[in-house]
């Protein structure tokens, strides 16, 4: 069984591999991550933070191109085109191919992300060589391994949400829709739910309100529960305890919206 | 077969023939076509780059325009919209707000109050995205009490953001003393802040000294450019290096006179009325100028300060006091 499943992981990473919009993308995250040493320049005195900002940006777009534009293409495509009968027809359940398209996304996430890590560490190497070390005083490569790492596991997390919606909806611009409304809601909710909360006793607003985006944080996926970046960029400590609570939240949230869309997937009628 | 044979030899000179015509014909086909598009490139290009041209001119000449309309919106909402990349968008914003000061200093131009106050709000805004971008405070702290004295409440705010952004940062409680020493002459606040600043971790040692001293440095124009020279030393920008150094050449000059009118009023006992009197008397050989285009003077409490306040003069101005110099 883990053999079948590697064959589709491995089938899928090779055929998200043939889509040159990925290689596009890589190009130009690799000429943002350059940019971001000439941008710098103009700054005073907080350049490790332009830099780290830059890259770290440009690693979250690299890691978004997958889910947005990979993962809904290559599941709710195959579906669509119902090259899916083709995949289907050979010993491999509804359920593998779930997981197995899930582990080749992830794949090709890691490794989009492993290289935009390196250009941010040759961007780094780059910005020692031009500025004075006073500049750099707050670097901290332990902070951005670890926020390139909550990168790479919100960017899982954002497949999984594709997924789900790819096996649910029947086309695929309705499926990139549904994962962008959850894009956008995983990112904000958080600052939602604290304005409200801090606001409770200078504003009057409907416990129903506070009720939806409270439940809202939990259905969800709270992606700014991966955002390190602030830290990473500042030189700041991340507490242990953070960063392993942001660990099990994401790996559990994953699994279970894999589970749910092989169970999806299952009932799906898809002829 | 053979007919056939002969069939097609027969026929296959003039297959060939139409053949070549087709691909001759084709080829002349492309040609044109590739003439044509190059053609059209050649005037889209110019056109594209004028009219560019023209779109950037005109956004230079729109000052509202030069930070970005982020600036106007309400800060809950910009930091919402920004999501996980709002530490590149008080970036790029900060970029605007410096770009857009910056030309105005090249220009040799004094931004006017309602410049300085949209700049402050871009701040504000930059500050919002990410409050421990330490940029933005120093930008403030070396333009607006300098500049734009009218919006010195609001760089104290500011710098009172930065110190609860940074509690590990002695900078803000520095800065705020400085202010409340040097430009609002409250011994008292200033005392108070420079103990704050010294608890922090990696203060220098000479803070606890500064607190004794605050009443002394009361527009203290030796103090000032002490005070810009050591943020110079840690900037990375040029243009505003040259930006500390022509004002820090004000203040020391200005200095330098000071000394010399207190050295005269201890000799004479009276304090002169005109700089003239300096190099009458032998204490200066040559009266030095105003690199801001102003023209140094004594007031009434015997004062050196300059005609410029230290504020870029208008060209036509700067060359009538060079000539009246």
């Amino acid at each position: 069984m883990l053999f079948k499943l590697w064959q589709v992981a491995l089938f899928t990473y090779r055929e998200s591999l043939r889509q040159r919009i990925v290689y596009g993308v890589l190009i130009c995250a690799a000429l943002l991550i350059l940019f971001s040493l000439m941008f710098s320049g103009w700054f005073m005195r907080d350049i490790l933070k332009i830099i780290l900002d830059l890259c770290l940006a440009a690693v979250s777009l690299g890691g978004l191109l997958v889910p947005f534009f990979v993962a809904i293409n290559l599941v709710a495509g195959d579906i669509d085109q119902k090259t899916i009968f083709t995949i289907l027809s050979r010993p491999v359940g509804r359920g593998l191919y779930i997981v197995g398209k899930f582990c080749g996304l992830a794949l090709l996430a890691c490794t989009i992300i492993g290289i935009l890590t390196l250009a941010t560490l040759a961007a780094l190497w780059g910005a020692a060589l031009i500025f004075d070390p006073f500049f750099l005083r707050n670097l901290s490569i332990n902070a951005i391994l670890v926020a390139i790492a909550m990168k790479a596991l919100a960017t899982l997390v954002l497949i999984a949400v594709a997924m789900l919606w790819s096996t649910v909806t029947t086309s695929t611009f309705l499926a990139t829709l549904l994962t962008l409304c959850s894009y956008i809601i995983g990112q904000s909710v958080e600052s939602v739910v604290r304005f409200l909360v801090l606001q409770q006793n200078q504003l009057d607003y409907s416990p129903l309100l506070r009720l939806v985006a409270e439940a809202s944080l939990y259905v969800f996926p709270n992606l700014a529960a991966f955002n390190f970046q602030h830290q990473a960029a500042h030189g700041l400590a991340i507490a242990p305890g953070e960063v392993l609570f942001a660990l099990v939240y994401g790996l559990s949230y994953t699994a279970g919206l894999l589970i749910l869309a092989v169970l999806l997937f299952s009932r799906r009628d898809l002829s | 077969m053979s007919k056939n044979i002969g069939k097609n030899s027969d026929k296959s000179p003039d297959k060939d023939c139409d053949k070549r015509c087709n691909t001759s014909r084709h080829r002349a086909s492309r040609v044109r076509k590739t003439g044509a598009l190059l053609l059209g490139l050649l005037l889209c290009l110019p056109l594209a780059v004028a009219a560019g041209h023209q779109v950037f001119l005109a956004h230079l000449n729109r000052a509202d325009e030069q930070i970005s309309r982020l600036v106007t919106l309400p800060e809950g909402l910009v930091k919402l919209a920004t999501m996980e990349f709002s530490g590149p968008a008080s970036d790029f914003l900060m970029f605007k707000v410096m770009v857009y000061l910056g030309e105005k200093l090249e220009r040799q131009e004094n931004p006017a109050p309602q410049e300085w106050q949209l700049a402050h709000q871009a701040i504000c805004q930059v500050t919002n995205l990410d409050e421990r971008f330490w940029d933005p405070y120093l930008l403030a702290m070396t333009t607006f009490p300098w500049d734009a004295p009218q919006l010195l409440p609001q760089t104290v705010g500011l710098l009172e953001k930065a110190a609860l952004a940074r509690p590990e940062d002695h900078q803000p409680y520095y800065f705020l003393w400085f202010l409340h020493a040097y430009f609002l002459d409250d011994a008292g606040q200033a005392a108070r802040y420079i103990r704050l600043a010294a608890e922090k971790p990696g203060a220098p040692g000479y803070y606890p000294t500064l607190a004794a001293r605050s009443a002394l440095y009361a527009g203290n124009p030796m103090a000032g450019a002490l005070f810009l020279e050591g943020l110079s030393g840690q900037t990375n920008n040029p243009e505003l290096r040259q930006y500390y150094a022509k004002r820090i050449d004000a203040l020391k000059k200005i200095a330098f006179l000071q000394e010399k009118v207190d050295a005269f009023t201890s000799r004479f006992g009276f304090a002169p009325t005109r700089l003239e009197q300096l190099r009458e008397q032998g204490f200066v050989s040559a009266l030095p100028e105003d690199p801001y285009g102003g023209q140094f003077f004594i007031d009434a409490q015997a004062r050196v300060y300059t005609t410029s306040k230290l504020v870029e003069a208008k060209q036509e101005k700067k060359e009538a006091n060079k000539q009246a110099h």
